[in-house]
């Protein structure tokens, strides 16, 4: 049940975008107050699905929590282990071997290149521009076959441990990595060309929703949505980690504030991006990819990192026990969402529709627990053992339908191995 | 990890903080967690937001014993540090003084809070839900320890 | 003619266009998805789309005005029948007709976007009144320079309102496309017909990431099915009214008939481009530009062709 917040006079209409709606894929409410054409006042209410990760992270062991948290988004699903990861470090006071921290440089900034083509996807459909939509994730296929082949998964990698990564990416494989970069380079450059030249998309995008510089500094805004209104920040150049203190890149920073920026910054951000993701290739050494962290000590620390929508930061508090006391996370989204009060009233319907688009809102960042019941009787309906067996047979159905060996044959083996 | 934060600066927030009767409680390389006075610690943030280009990152909120702590987390960007610093709210209060009215980007952040453990900040523009359906029974925190799910029933 | 004959040709025309819209659509789709790199739908995909939605259940919203709600699409449906009827006649017997007709066809048109606008209103759907605003905006903006447009044409062909004698003058010289004026009142003619049709960069009347299907929002079942028909059926009409008044006309006897599908063809692959190659405009902006821009170059077409006419220039 959610309520309404109510009208100041009666000559304003209410259009309501979501809690389900087309412009959004996750179930979050926004309130659109207008006269006319013109959106007068705003309100938002969110967690229709809150998912409760921040308890369930502290029934977790430390070494399970990065399998927790980059569920969080299936889109900055390497950025949330590693904040977390980064204040367990900082808690453990352990340093990462170089090959490790490459890697993990490697992986974020695919997930950098895939999120932001994503975006560009997204925007063009908002604005009923199709094609974009469709070219833009074409394009995106490459990283995440490449994401797959190096890291096992499209989302979730799972890459990233205390101390270092899961499963060495192989140097074999770094020649894929360049040539799934370098395919993004070209389409990647069309679609900015195509951006800054096309007349009707500037009619569309410059001057709509400006977030002005004193608005972002007030309301706390991170990442693309700050550096598009001229806020110069970035966690991987304010507190570098990994490798981005050893590699080569600029921060990409406009001053205007409105949509066009925040387009322009993305796109520009993705050539960044490619940039690293080639140089980490060219310079990671060999050598060990563990530290090998054993326990966690008391203490409490913070850890962010830069994920493609802003800046994601986590706090750890820890007793020395198995599993953390407090972990927090706070995801972009959930300080870039709010900055529509000061961007979006006055303006337009359609303006801003594509506004609240631009700040690349992602939900499940804001909305971090699922339980299905059964209106009449009370009952939940599903459980996790339930949605096991469910995703088990899933898995045994693509193994029938891909000719595949079961997944007990091919690795039954190895875990006896791995187990002993 | 290469450069750390600029030392005299960090030098300056600590003396700052000193004067204020503030407490460090671990200094890391580039983060720092302080302990201060409840009364103290509006007015030092605003001084650090808009003097020292602090920003805040967000607000933790965590049950303990004696009551609820608050960490407000400070990112000093051009300094490359974090600050936290750390209040207790006793049970016995369960308020704080909010930093809506001068600081718009916290209004989500402390309704979460309110909504999740049951902190009532005072001078907040809108204390609504947010979190939280509305038929959520009032008086029921789910972060807090005693939480258990019956009572959440509507 | 006689009252049978009509009818007959009532049906016969509608039909017709109707399987003709089904096709239409079909090119537009699979062009869209051969530009999107998709592989889109098969030829009859749709007909079967309507077909089952005639099959669903009609589901009226609780604030709805039942009779305005559920009678505005098939008012809609029968103004595009007889639009296209008169097309058809009109083309292919170039003798009947009645002075003004091209005006008469013109009103017929507007007919489905102002039963869309009283439908919208009457769902009581706030997304749907949005829509219903902008959708009335747009016919106001459009209408003008459409009009302007027939004007030119009506010039070159010898200043009558009848569209039979636009066809004939047209088959017996030259087309009316065949001059800068023809050319400018060709192009200002097929924007408007893209805001007709409520297709990208026009389509803000149900734009779907803004206010859901807008216009449509509340429509479900067979009233749905009914507007979807008749805006295929304008989808194959509007084309068809193109090559009637500026491309000399549609024959469907003989080598003409190739003609005429090629020109279809053209104009159908034409829109749908353009609409894959835009993203969505404001209201406000395309109210100025076709105020602003497109009326002047209409208004210009129709000086040439004034100028033209007068010192007898055929090219201008």
């Amino acid at each position: 049940m959610r309520s309404v917040s109510k009208g100041v006079n009666g000559k304003r209409t209410l259009i309501p975008v979501g809690p389900f709606h087309p412009l959004q894929e996750e179930p979050e409410f926004f309130q659109l107050w207008v006269e006319g054409e013109t959106v007068v006042d705003m309100d938002l209410r969110i967690s229709y699905n809150h998912r409760g990760i921040e308890e369930l992270s502290t029934r977790k062991t430390f070494d399970q929590v990065p399998y927790l948290v980059e569920r969080v988004c299936g889109i900055c699903s390497s950025t949330h282990p590693l904040a977390y990861i980064r204040a367990v470090e900082t808690i453990c006071g352990c340093e990462v071997p170089p090959r490790a921290k490459y890697q993990r440089t490697m992986v974020t900034e695919l997930e950098r290149i895939h999120s932001h083509l994503l975006w560009v996807g997204l925007a063009g459909h908002f604005l009923g521009y199709n094609t974009v939509f469709m070219w833009a994730w074409k394009y995106r296929e490459p990283i995440m076959e490449i994401l797959e082949k190096i890291t096992g998964n499209r989302c979730a990698y799972a890459n990233a441990k205390i101390g270092g990564v899961r499963r060495d990416i192989p140097n074999e494989l770094f020649d894929d990595i360049v040539r799934a970069v370098d395919s993004c380079w070209g389409p990647t450059e069309m679609l900015t060309n195509a951006v800054l030249d096309d007349p009707v998309l500037h009619a569309r995008l410059v001057d709509v929703a400006t977030l002005t510089h004193e608005d972002a500094i007030r309301y706390c805004v991170t990442g693309p949505t700050a550096r598009a209104s001229g806020v110069p920040i970035d966690v991987r150049r304010d507190d570098p980690y990994d490798a981005f203190d050893l590699v080569d890149w600029d921060v990409i920073t406009f001053p205007e504030g409105d949509v066009m920026a925040k387009a322009k910054v993305r796109l520009l951000e993705t050539f960044e991006a490619i940039k690293i993701v080639k140089q980490a290739v060219r310079d990671c050494p060999n050598g060990e990819t563990d530290a090998g962290v054993e326990e966690v000590p008391p203490g409490e620390a913070i850890g962010h990192v830069e994920a493609p929508r802003g800046e994601t930061f986590h706090y750890v508090r820890s007793d020395g026990g198995r599993c953390p006391v407090r972990h927090k996370i706070r995801a972009p989204s959930y300080v870039n969402v709010p900055s529509f009060r000061a961007s979006c009233i006055g303006q337009h319907v359609a303006d801003v529709t594509i506004a609240m688009a631009a700040v690349d809102p992602c939900y499940s960042c804001t909305e971090r627990m699922a339980v299905t019941k059964d209106s009449k009787t009370g009952n939940e309906l599903m459980d996790a053992k339930e949605l096991q067996e469910l995703s088990v047979q899933r898995t045994r159905w693509f193994e029938k339908q891909l000719g595949i060996e079961p997944f007990d044959k091919r690795w039954g083996p190895k875990l006896q191995e791995l187990l002993a | 990890m290469s450069d750390t934060a600029t030392p005299s600066v960090i030098e300056r927030f600590e003396t700052k903080l000193c004067d204020e009767h503030a407490i460090c409680e671990t200094r890391k390389e580039r983060q720092g967690v302080y302990s201060v006075p409840i009364a103290k610690l509006v007015p030092l943030l605003r001084d650090f937001i808009s003097n020292d280009n602090a920003r805040l990152a967000t607000i933790t909120g965590i049950d303990v014993r004696d009551g609820t702590e608050l960490l407000y987390h400070l990112c000093f960007d051009d300094h490359k540090y974090v600050a936290t610093l750390k209040v207790l709210v006793p049970r016995t209060v369960d308020a704080m003084e909010s930093i809506t009215p001068w600081l718009p980007g916290a209004e989500f952040i402390e309704r979460e809070i309110h909504d999740l453990l049951g902190i009532d900040f005072t001078g907040h523009p809108r204390m609504e839900r947010l979190i939280l359906s509305d038929d959520w029974p009032e008086g029921v925190y789910p972060l807090r320890r005693g939480f258990k799910k019956e009572d959440a029933q509507p | 003619m006689a009252v049978g004959k009509m009818v007959f040709a009532l049906i016969l025309g509608s039909i017709g266009t109707l399987v003709l819209g089904f096709l239409a659509k079909w090119v537009d789709r699979k062009v869209t998805a051969r530009v999107q790199w998709r592989v889109g739908p098969p030829w009859y995909q749709p007909a079967v789309d309507c077909i089952k939605l005639m099959g669903k259940e009609t589901v009226m919203p609780a604030v709805a005005q039942g009779t305005g709600f559920l009678i505005t699409p098939l008012v809609g449906m029968a103004g595009a029948c007889v639009a296209v009827t008169m097309l058809w006649v009109m083309n292919l017997e170039l003798g009947v007709g009645f002075v003004g007709d091209a005006i008469v066809v013109m009103y017929m048109f507007a007919i489905p976007a102002l039963t869309t606008i009283l439908g919208a209103a009457a769902s009581g759907n706030p997304h749907a009144s949005l829509g219903a605003s902008r959708e009335m905006k747009l016919l106001l903006s459009y209408e003008l320079p459409l009009t302007i447009a027939l004007l030119v044409a009506i010039i070159h062909t010898g200043g009558s309102f009848r569209i039979g004698q636009i066809v004939g003058a047209q088959q017996e010289g030259s087309m009316v496309f065949m001059s800068i004026s023809g050319v400018l009142a060709f192009l200002v003619a097929l924007l408007c017909v893209q805001a007709k049709l409520g297709l990208i960069p026009f389509d803000m009347a149900e734009a779907e990431c803004e206010i859901m299907a807008g216009v449509y929002t509340e429509y479900s079942g067979p009233p749905l099915a009914v507007i979807f028909m008749t805006r295929f059926m304008l989808l194959a009409a509007l084309p068809i009214f193109l090559i009637t008044i500026f491309l000399g006309g549609v024959q469907l006897t003989g080598w003409p008939v190739l003609a005429s599908l090629i020109k279809f063809v053209i104009i159908l692959v034409l829109i749908t481009l353009i609409r894959n190659t835009n993203p969505r405009l404001r209201i406000d902006q395309s109210l100025r530009f076709f105020w602003y821009m497109l009326t002047p170059v209409a208004l210009l077409a129709l000086g040439l062709a004034l100028i033209g006419r007068q010192y007898g220039v055929g090219w201008l």
